[in-house]
Formats: C-alpha cells, structure tokens, sequence
C-alpha cells in the first residue's frame, strides 16, 4: 500500500475519536515506479491531509516534504515530482497500522492492510 | 461500402443494456465505423479499423465475423431443423472467412470452396464445429435441442463448403445464437486452435469459488471465459466464483463519467476487476482502491493488482481488506464509488445482503465527496431498490437512472446515484451491539442505547 492509501485510512473503532492518522510501524518498504503525471497531484493534494503525509514520511525516514504548500509550488515540477515519490512510489509491505488513540495494531501484509475489527471492536 | 478498406461486418458483443457503451467505444476508437445494428447485446458494424485496434476495445465481451441474422426460425423440430439446415446457402462466406484470414493468418483456409478449382483442392480444409446457444423468452419452447440444431446447421455448412467437423481440434468455430424465432450466426475470430493449447499450457484463470462451493463447474466457466476479448486484460489472472467481467467493468466507469484526478472506491470489490479496470484504463490520472472483506478474494485482488502492474501500466491502486459496513475511511473524499453488489445465488443468502446494504449505502455516502460524488451501483432486488428510496439514503443521493442489463440471462439493475450535499452525520458508537439492543425493543425491552428514541437510527 502507498502513502495516499495510508493518507486516507482511519481507525474505526467504536467509541474512538481520535483514529487518524495511523502510525506507520514498518517491518518491509519498497519503492515501485509509477508515471507521473502532474495533473493528478494537482488534483488530489486538496484531498490529502497534508500533516499526515508528511508526517508518515518522515517516520519512514523519506525526503523531507515541507511544512505547507504554497500554491505556486503546485506548478513546480521538481517539488511535483519529490511528492509523487513519496505520494505513490513508496510501498508499505509488510508492517503494521496503529492507531494513535487505543495503540490497536491493524497488520499489513503482502502490501495489504488487514482493517477488520473485531466483535467487541464494533 | 468501398471495397478493401473496410472490414467485417463484425459481431461485438457485451451485457445487453450496455450496447449504448459499446457504441460510444466504437465511433471514438474505431475509423469509418458504420454501425448496422445493435440490440440486446449484439452490434453488428462495419470498420477500416485493423485487428489490432479492435482487440483493444473495453466494452466487448467479444469479436466475431458476422455472418447472418434471421428471423422467423420454425418452432416445430421438423421445419426449425431444414430451416437452419438451409441457412449456410444465404452466408456472404467470402467476406467472412477474408475477415477470418485477417485476424488468424497462421490458419490455412481454402478461399472459396465453391470456385472448385483444383488449386483449392491443395489447400487445407478447416475442421469446423458448431456451438449454439438457445433460449426462449416470449415465445414457447422450441421443438429440438441446441445440439440438434448445432449439428443440423453444420450440416448445411459441411455440405455446402465441403469442410469436416471436429468437435475438439477445429479451426473455425461458428456460434450460434437462437432466441426466440431469431438465428444471429457468427464466426470466432479471437481464438484458434493453436492459441487455445498455448492458454491451457499456462494455465486457465484460476477460477475457484468464493462462498465455499464445489468447484467443478468453474473449469469450464474459465474455458469459456478463455476465449472472450476481455479474458487479454493483464490483471485477470485470478477469478472468484461472482468475477464481473472486465467489459461490464468498463461499462460502469464509463457510467460513472470518471474524470482526471478522481479517487475511486469499489468497497466490495471481490478480485478487484472494477478498481483494476479503472486503473488499466485511466492509468495515472486518477487513484482507485479496492476493499473487501473475504480472505480469499482479498488475496485474489492482491494477486491481480501484482499481474496488472507486470503486464501493463496501470495507475496507482491499492488492496486493502475491510467491512463495507464500517469503512475505516476519511469522510468527504472519494470522487466516484463503483460496485458491483452481492447478488445472486452464489453470494451469501439475501437476507443477510439486504440486511447489509443500508449501511454500505450510508457509508458510500459518508466517504463521497457531497456534491460532486457519485454511486453507480450493480445490485438485484426490490428490497435494494425500496432502500434507495428510503430514509436516510433518499437524502443522501438523487437517483439519477436506474436501467437493467441483462448478465448470461440474469436481470440485474444499474443505479447511478448523483450524491447531494446532505451531511452525513455519524452518531457515536455507544454500545457494542445495537442491533441486538433494537430488537430488544422491538419486543418491547428498555432502550438500552442510552439515546431518545429519535436518535436511534431507522436504517441500520
């Protein structure tokens, strides 16, 4: 799973308030090349939480993203690029989701994250 | 039509109710298409356009050479069988087998037996079979059986170009399609026999079940399946019992009018084919995810998202295992949802379904962006059909069309769903089983929730 997955998934659990974002605990990485295209960051960065991705960056040791984005930036191919790589080329294989506020563990396996809950969890 | 620059006619097929897909495809892929007629899932069209360039077209189940329609089929055995005895006389085979040596030039067919010239002696006769497929819909049945009448329409065409059956090493197969008083005949084009070996010495698509059922009749489901224009897609390589076929998924993006850097979400995607598709045909302009609950297909989804990515360039998608019920998902961010629903007797009992589907609905709604997102949803069912209309999701979507297709002979229903700008709003989860708690109060039990009663939501 990339970091725009990751960016967009929250615990759930029944009485949590507090389940985004999920912390990254990563056993396996691995960086896939995907085409760039310029016009899909433009368009998908409102959607993202900024905060989170750069956050989920650092934790696994990326490039550095800056703090906020200015709007000119989104016509800048070199900083597009740097956000591509992090946005979708990086892979979280095996490791595991947790959430911030009850420490739950949402395992990743194969690049696929096991978000069942439990029965006392719903 | 001017002579040598166009081919066919051709027979496309796909899901009957889609034929409209299909023809958009055609006129922006295709040159000089000259559409002759289209219904029920079968267009019958002309084309300059080469083999190749119709190999890539999404929306078909499949390509043949058309050779003739006919209506007014005797019902009786007698009549019905001389009749369709008799059809091979009326074929333009000249047009068809020059479209057949178009697409398969390893095949050495003679160029017109009739000429019986003695070079045409020298050259190969092909071996030849017959499949029909044959239903009644308004009228009453039909006096003979589909293999009767297969073997009596090869008959005629045995006799009249001279060519041998086989039933299992044939070069040319011809498909017969009978519905009602109507014979659509036509000639594979995508298969010969040389292809069929190479398919099974690398395996047909893993086809196994999903609910836990015996698998045998899946083997010759993927056999058919094997020789369709969408079993090409890279990311097909591992099925589950309830595969949508790749064309229907294309379909339904389409419908969905995705547009350049949307997110879309199949959160009950089963092997993934609707994300996956989405990816393989958008590539990097938009994202797509694919969620579902079953290990099995979960996996299988895996598996597929890893072969689309080895056999092509497909834009970013992610697999990720979850309840449609419970998206463990940001509210407020996907552009496009596109599923098809359980349905059928071979996904779970309905009860259980239509039990689910309001919360699937109201979570769709919850993860849509208001406003602008859309549903397009594939499901059966009145009950389905009464939810939509229901509190809360009435608010929550404009049932923009409901339309129904016709998958192998099932009658299922589209529903695009344009959502609006009401507010989802997600009551806090305050005990661990509320459904147990509501039929307690149903019996007439205390309201264990701790809530008004007006706060305890209806749909759930």
């Amino acid at each position: 799973m990339r970091l725009l997955t990751h960016n967009m998934l929250a615990c759930n659990i029944k009485g949590v308030t507090k389940g985004y974002p999920l912390k990254i605990e990563a056993t396996k990485t691995e960086e896939k090349e995907t085409d760039f295209n310029a016009g899909f960051l433009r368009h998908i960065y409102p959607k993202l939480d900024w905060k989170a991705l750069r956050e989920a960056a650092a934790s696994l040791g990326l490039e550095e993203l800056p703090e906020q984005v200015e709007p000119s930036q989104l016509e800048d191919e070199d900083f597009l690029r740097r956000f591509h790589h992090v946005l979708l080329e990086i892979h979280l294989e095996e490791g595991a989701l947790v959430c911030p506020e009850t420490g739950r563990r949402f395992p990743v396996s194969k690049g696929i994250p096991n978000m069942l809950l439990n029965e006392d969890e719903v | 039509m001017e002579a040598g620059c166009s081919f066919g006619p051709y027979l496309s097929t796909c899901a009957g109710g889609l034929e409209n897909v299909l023809l958009q495809e055609l006129a922006s892929r295709l040159y000089g298409v000259q559409v002759l007629s289209s219904h029920a899932g079968a267009t019958v069209f002309s084309t300059s356009g080469r083999p190749e360039d119709l190999k890539a077209l999404r929306a078909a189940d499949n390509i043949y050479a058309y050779l003739i329609h006919k209506e007014g089929v005797p019902l009786d055995k007698e009549q019905g069988l001389a009749y369709l005895q008799a059809i091979a006389m009326e074929i333009d085979w000249g047009r068809a087998l020059a479209t057949f040596r178009q697409w398969n030039p390893g095949v050495a067919i003679i160029a017109w037996p009739s000429s019986n010239s003695s070079e045409g002696c020298s050259a190969a006769l092909p071996r030849f079979r017959v499949t029909c497929e044959r239903r009644t819909l308004k009228l009453p049945k039909h006096g003979y059986t589909s293999m009767e009448a297969a073997g009596w329409l090869g008959a005629g065409v045995g006799a009249l170009l001279g060519w041998p059956v086989s039933m299992t090493h044939f070069d040319v197969e011809l498909i017969a399609t009978i519905t009602d008083d109507e014979v659509l005949l036509s000639l594979s084009l995508l298969y010969s026999p040389r292809a069929k070996q190479n398919a099974s010495a690398t395996g047909p698509p893993d086809a196994a079940n999903e609910m836990g059922r015996e698998e045998e009749p899946l083997q010759a489901k993927a056999h058919h399946q094997s020789r369709q224009l969408y079993s090409h897609r890279p990311y097909r390589s591992d099925l589950v019992r309830t595969s949508l076929k790749p064309s229907t998924a294309y379909a339904l993006c389409q419908l969905a009018d995705i547009r350049p850097g949307h997110v879309v979400l199949d959160p009950l995607c089963g092997c993934g084919t609707i994300p996956l598709e989405a990816a393989d045909f958008y590539g990097p302009s938009i994202a797509a995810f694919a969620g579902e609950l079953l290990e099995d297909a979960v996996a299988k989804a895996g598996r597929n998202l890893a072969a689309g990515q080895q056999g092509g360039r497909p834009g970013p998608c992610d697999v990720i295992r979850w309840d449609a019920t419970r998206l463990p998902w940001r509210d407020r961010t996907v552009d496009r949802v596109i599923s098809d629903m359980p349905f059928g007797i071979l996904c779970g009992s309905p009860k259980e379904r239509n039990n689910v589907f309001p919360s699937v609905l109201k979570e769709i709604a919850r993860v849509l962006v208001p406003g602008t997102g859309r549903a397009v949803l594939l499901c059966q069912g009145r009950k389905v059909r009464a939810d939509l209309k229901r509190v809360p999701t009435r608010d929550f979507f404009l049932l923009e069309k409901t339309f129904s297709i016709d998958m192998e002979g099932i009658l299922v229903d589209v529903h695009i769903l344009q959502r609006t700008e009401v507010e989802v709003v997600v009551k806090p989860r305050l005990t661990p089983n509320r459904r147990r708690d509501r039929s307690r109060q149903r019996k007439g039990a205390a309201n264990l929730t701790g809530l008004p009663a007006a706060f305890v939501d209806p749909m759930e």
